[in-house]
């Protein structure tokens, strides 16, 4: 009987199981909203190397927020809790300078900020305000806290993912400010 | 148009009110709650923390691809089992208890020990003599003694003297047993009827606590406007995790100590000792009272089941070191420093907590003060903010 895991990270006997009308009762269901977000995260590139249940796993964590048109998410030096990706809509990244509040960047679906300060807990780094009106999931330390306690493996690889997300921003900024 | 981001209590002026107006407030909410819907809010408050202590177990269900709904009532047929076990433990001693030990052979053991403590300790202190004789003397000259001639002046005053404080001892003790078993059996019985319906009440809630908890509570956050959100979210997952840590810590205290009393009572030859064992499990829960309670009600099991001194001194010593090892090595382990509460406010929690809700509220004041307490130190936590985490003087950027 084969047993071993199929591409999604769970073992084919549960996927064969899944598909029978009657054992299919005992195994997670996900509703049509659920299974939007679960196609956006696995797009997402921080969560790309998460297996099928570890992204379920993840979703119960997710907070969903509405923002309406220039409405501010998070402004600069705020202490901060939380990281989002972009469900539909777009974000103004901006950051005060002395000429008043420069654009540093303008985020779609799918792309992912606020991650420094989900990280460090420090203050956030720039404002981000919502351009038009944007639906976005939260992802916050308290719940990765808590992730860490139960499921360190899958705390672990997220944290490892977004390690090497930092390395690549900082490795592209390195390259913008190299004469 | 910029809106407001999120908001971080302002420090100080906050505190002030807080500090005093969340307990207030909390203490209000327990009181009209249980005055006005007792049976819902103690169902409530208890099926809170049945779902703290097993969640894990249905989390961990979880990650072995099992549905939530399924993980849950597996989880709770297995606590009904072995509560049913508990029970059925529980029978087999009341009926054993039924069909070995009557009333007027309970009476009889206690009477023979108390008297043999009596008599060592006025021949051990003199002094004491002085404090337990006037009291039997004040007592008529029973009949029996009327009966017995006159052999000689001493051996008349030893004598009666031993049958004076023989029916001295068997009137205190039946008075006693004939105000707990006339006065006080109603009403036990009545406040143990009085659980049923909690009991039918808390598997139902504990049920779709554990099995709807993570949808509940994110629809109760979803509400909180986007500028508060953080700060919200951060009092209820501390709130949360304290709250788990100290209801598993309990859970973990009061095995140990059930464990230690029963084994302790099956090494010194006590009887009963599993019901020893789950009677400290079960009350060990209650600071202060608890231990007394489980303490003197095995005593006088072990007593009135007419067991040798050797087995009463051996389980009064089992008794002092469970107690010992509870308050020098569990708790400050198990709990550590941060559940410290002062004796008096335990105290004064637990009786409070029985005048307002009875037989569970002596169970749920010390969570609820700790909850109060939790609660103000946490808004004073949120309120004052984290400190900036400062670069090191070594910091650089990355160069590979």
């Amino acid at each position: 009987m084969p047993t071993s895991p199929n591409e999604n990270g769970s073992p084919r006997v549960l996927a064969v199981a899944r598909k029978l009308p009657v054992l299919s009762m005992l195994f997670r269901r996900l509703d049509p909203r659920q299974e939007e977000i679960l196609s956006l995260l696995r797009r997402t590139s921080l969560f790309a190397d998460l297996s099928e249940s570890e992204l379920i796993e993840l979703l119960h964590l997710l907070h969903e927020r509405t923002f309406v048109q220039g409405e501010t998410i998070f402004s600069e030096g705020e202490p901060g809790l939380g990281l989002y990706v972009i469900f539909k809509g777009a974000v103004e990244i901006g950051k005060l300078d002395q000429g008043g509040r420069g654009r540093l960047a303008q985020l779609r679906s799918g792309d992912v900020f606020g991650e420094v300060s989900f990280l460090d807990g420090s203050g956030r780094s720039a404002t981000a305000t919502a351009s038009v009106r944007t639906e976005l999931i939260g992802f916050y330390r308290t719940e990765l806290m808590d992730l860490l306690e139960r499921k360190p493996v899958l705390a672990s690889k997220i944290l490892f993912s977004m390690a090497r997300q930092m390395g690549t921003r900082m490795r592209a900024m390195l390259q913008m400010i190299q004469p | 148009m910029n809106q407001p981001g999120p908001v971080i209590f302002q420090g100080r002026r906050f505190n002030k009110w807080v500090k005093l107006g969340v307990p207030a407030l909390g203490l209000g909410l327990f009181w009209f709650l249980n005055h006005e819907v007792p049976l819902l809010f103690t169902s409530l408050v208890i099926s809170c923390g049945f779902y703290y202590m097993l969640n894990p177990v249905v989390d961990f269900l979880e990650t072995r691809h099992l549905n939530r709904a399924v993980a849950s009532i597996m989880v709770l047929i297995g606590i009904t089992c072995v509560m049913y076990l508990i029970w059925l433990r529980f029978v087999a001693f009341g009926m054993d208890l039924r069909d070995r030990v009557d009333l007027d052979a309970f009476q009889k053991n206690m009477v023979n020990k108390v008297e043999g403590v009596m008599i060592w300790a006025q021949a051990k202190a003199p002094m004491l003599k002085r404090w337990i004789e006037p009291e039997i003397q004040v007592k008529e000259k029973p009949a029996a003694i009327k009966k017995t001639g006159k052999p000689s002046p001493v051996v008349e005053d030893v004598q009666s003297e031993s049958i004076r404080r023989r029916v001295f001892l068997e009137e205190k003790l039946s008075g006693f047993l004939k105000k707990l078993v006339v006065e006080q059996g109603p009403e036990l019985a009545r406040t143990l009827a009085g659980l049923v319906p909690n009991l039918i009440l808390i598997p139902y809630f504990t049920f779709f606590f554990l099995k709807d908890g993570r949808k509940f509570k994110k629809t109760i956050i979803a509400w909180i406007p986007n500028q508060y959100f953080e700060p919200a979210l951060k009092f209820f997952y501390e709130i949360g995790r304290r709250m788990r840590s100290y209801l598993q810590s309990m859970l973990l205290d009061c095995t140990l100590v059930g464990l230690l009393v029963g084994v302790g009572s099956a090494m010194v030859g006590a009887p009963y000792p599993v019901v020893f064992g789950l009677i400290a499990f079960a009350l060990n829960s209650i600071p202060l009272l608890g231990p007394l309670a489980y303490g003197v009600t095995c005593l006088a099991i072990t007593i009135g089941a007419g067991k040798p001194s050797d087995v009463i001194l051996g389980f009064i010593g089992v008794f002092f070191v469970s107690r010992i090892c509870d308050d020098l090595i569990f708790v400050p382990t198990i709990y550590g420093k941060s559940h410290h509460m002062h004796p008096v406010l335990v105290i004064c929690a637990v009786l409070l907590g029985e005048s307002v809700a009875g037989i569970w509220g002596m169970f749920l004041a010390i969570p609820i003060i700790s909850i109060l307490f939790l609660g103000v130190g946490i808004i004073r936590e949120i309120s004052q903010g984290e400190e900036p985490v400062p670069l090191p003087s070594s910091a650089s950027p990355p160069f590979a």
